[in-house]
């Protein structure tokens, strides 16, 4: 996927780059046009690999004719922690809360796009960062997050599907397009953008994929519990075929955890759940645990929480997450 | 004239003030901008697909009244979330005319309507001045602006940041 970019254009984009953080290690051209999937409104973005510790992610836009530059400034240090982190596997791919999935959503995508760039400029450590990066163990990480994460909006699709049929039928089209990813990941586009799942795939010469991403589209228009039922049962059997080498079935396990941001109070016999002080549940005699460490349901992948956790799920106070179980990877 | 507009509950005013523009800002704008390229690269799968997001996302802000305001970015977190299940006529009108099959030249009424949808999500929010688009030359300062204020007001009641902070530190 790396292009080779002219001496002439390494000068013009290297000039989109201002030495704010100290001098940069490295810059690569990278994003859509990179990957090969671009289109004429596409940024031209490039990644400017800095000493500084700080900087965990700082974005300056410019113009280059009609195109934007969208010149991003990473800490070098930083990424090189966070990628050993990930190929050491220190951590699970999904951690509870939305904080840590969108961590780890973001580290891929910065890392893949690394991956895939073209180095305008690298020093020596800097280049040994971005050879490292290139190796296999990116896109295993990279298919293994989709992989999980296409199971978790289907078991949400699957607890949903008789009271809000719509909301479920979405969740479980998104879900087939999250496990579109992580086949496509396995296969060499690792890319972290799930917007460009369509272009991808038209490029994978695998109808699997193409006529998952169909029976996806249409499934997204269902609004009927019948449908919607029918939908995501059968979409589990698709999932379960696609994704098996990344995320077994039977090692899966879904939570739901107090959501970030929902803090507790008891008085009188109740106990009130409140987002931010913004919306919250008042709940008695439930002997349901409230433990910020500690999942308040779990199960297994398809398992239906009771009623009163998904009334509190549905009212965005339980965070859905999976981990894999047992001596899952 | 001056006016003067009574808010009965200011956490929930600030934060769909607040978490709506941003998502509109930050994520609305650049899939405008997506459907906008998709059709000139005659990318039309990846055009179907941003509209319809661009349609969800809209529902996503619309219906922070009745679900309560829940910041967002990047791709869909809040899986709670049901946007789609109280659609108005407009919104659903539109999802049905993406998700047909649709021709090259069927894009185009698409785009009017979904810019039509931005636009009036964008009036539900009734911020006094006409939101920046990042993506425009001259829309990223003043859009940096608008945030670093909103980031302030959200953060003085203690309610979560609108977008990242290191994004606003300069």
């Amino acid at each position: 996927m790396t292009s080779i970019v002219a001496d002439d254009e390494i000068a013009a984009l290297l000039a989109h780059v201002e030495p704010v953080f100290g001098a940069p290690h490295a810059v690569l051209k990278s994003g859509s046009i990179a990957a090969g999937l671009g289109n004429p409104k596409s940024d031209i973005d490039l990644l400017v690999l800095v000493p500084s510790e700080r900087v965990t992610k700082f974005p300056i836009l410019s113009h280059e004719g009609e195109r934007i530059v969208d010149a991003e400034y990473i800490s070098l240090p930083r990424r090189t922690r966070i990628a050993a982190d990930i190929r050491d596997r220190v951590e699970p791919s999904h951690l509870p809360g939305a904080a840590a999935l969108h961590a780890r959503y973001e580290n891929l995508w910065t890392l893949s796009r690394l991956a895939i760039g073209s180095v305008l400029h690298a020093d020596a450590a800097a280049g040994a960062f971005l050879a490292g990066i290139k190796e296999p163990w990116l896109a295993e990480a990279i298919s293994e997050f989709w992989a999980l994460e296409a199971w978790r909006r289907w078991s949400v699709a699957r607890w949903l599907y008789a009271a809000k049929p719509r909301t479920a039928a979405w969740r479980c089209g998104m879900a087939l397009f999250a496990a579109a990813d992580a086949r496509l990941a396995s296969q060499g586009q690792y890319y972290v953008n799930p917007k460009w799942v369509s272009e991808k795939v038209a490029r994978a010469a695998d109808p699997a994929l193409r006529a998952m991403l169909e029976r996806a589209r249409a499934g997204m228009l269902i609004d009927s519990p019948g449908e919607a039922e029918a939908f995501v049962e059968s979409a589990s059997g698709l999932l379960d075929e696609l994704l098996a080498p990344f995320a077994p079935l039977p090692r899966l396990v879904t939570e739901l955890r107090l959501a970030d941001g929902v803090s507790l109070r008891s008085a009188g016999g109740s106990t009130i759940l409140a987002y931010h002080d913004l919306h919250g549940a008042e709940i008695r005699d439930h002997g349901l645990r409230f433990d910020p460490d500690a999942p308040t349901w779990s199960g297994g992948v398809g398992d239906v929480p009771p009623g009163a956790v998904m009334a509190l799920f549905e009212r965005h106070l339980l965070w859905p997450s999976i981990r894999a179980g047992g001596d899952a990877r | 004239m001056t006016e003067v507009k009574a808010i009965p509950d200011l956490r929930h005013w600030l934060a769909k003030r607040g978490f709506g523009a941003a998502f509109l800002i930050i994520r609305i704008h650049a899939r405008l901008d997506d459907f906008e390229g998709a059709i000139l690269g005659n990318q039309h799968a990846l055009a179907v697909d941003v509209a319809r997001e661009i349609v969800v996302d809209c529902a996503y802000i619309r219906a922070f009244d009745r679900i309560g305001p829940l910041p967002r970015s990047g791709i869909e977190w809040w899986l709670s979330a049901e946007p789609l299940e109280h659609l108005d006529d407009r919104s659903a009108d539109l999802l049905r005319q993406i998700c047909l099959p649709v021709t090259q030249d069927g894009l185009v009424p698409i785009e009017t309507g979904l810019r039509a949808l931005v636009a009036e999500t964008e009036a539900l929010l009734d911020v006094p001045v006409a939101l920046p688009i990042v993506r425009d030359r001259n829309g990223y300062f003043p859009a940096l602006r608008l945030a670093r204020e909103w980031l302030a007001l959200v953060e003085s009641v203690d309610l979560p940041p609108i977008m990242k902070k290191e994004w606003l530190s300069s």
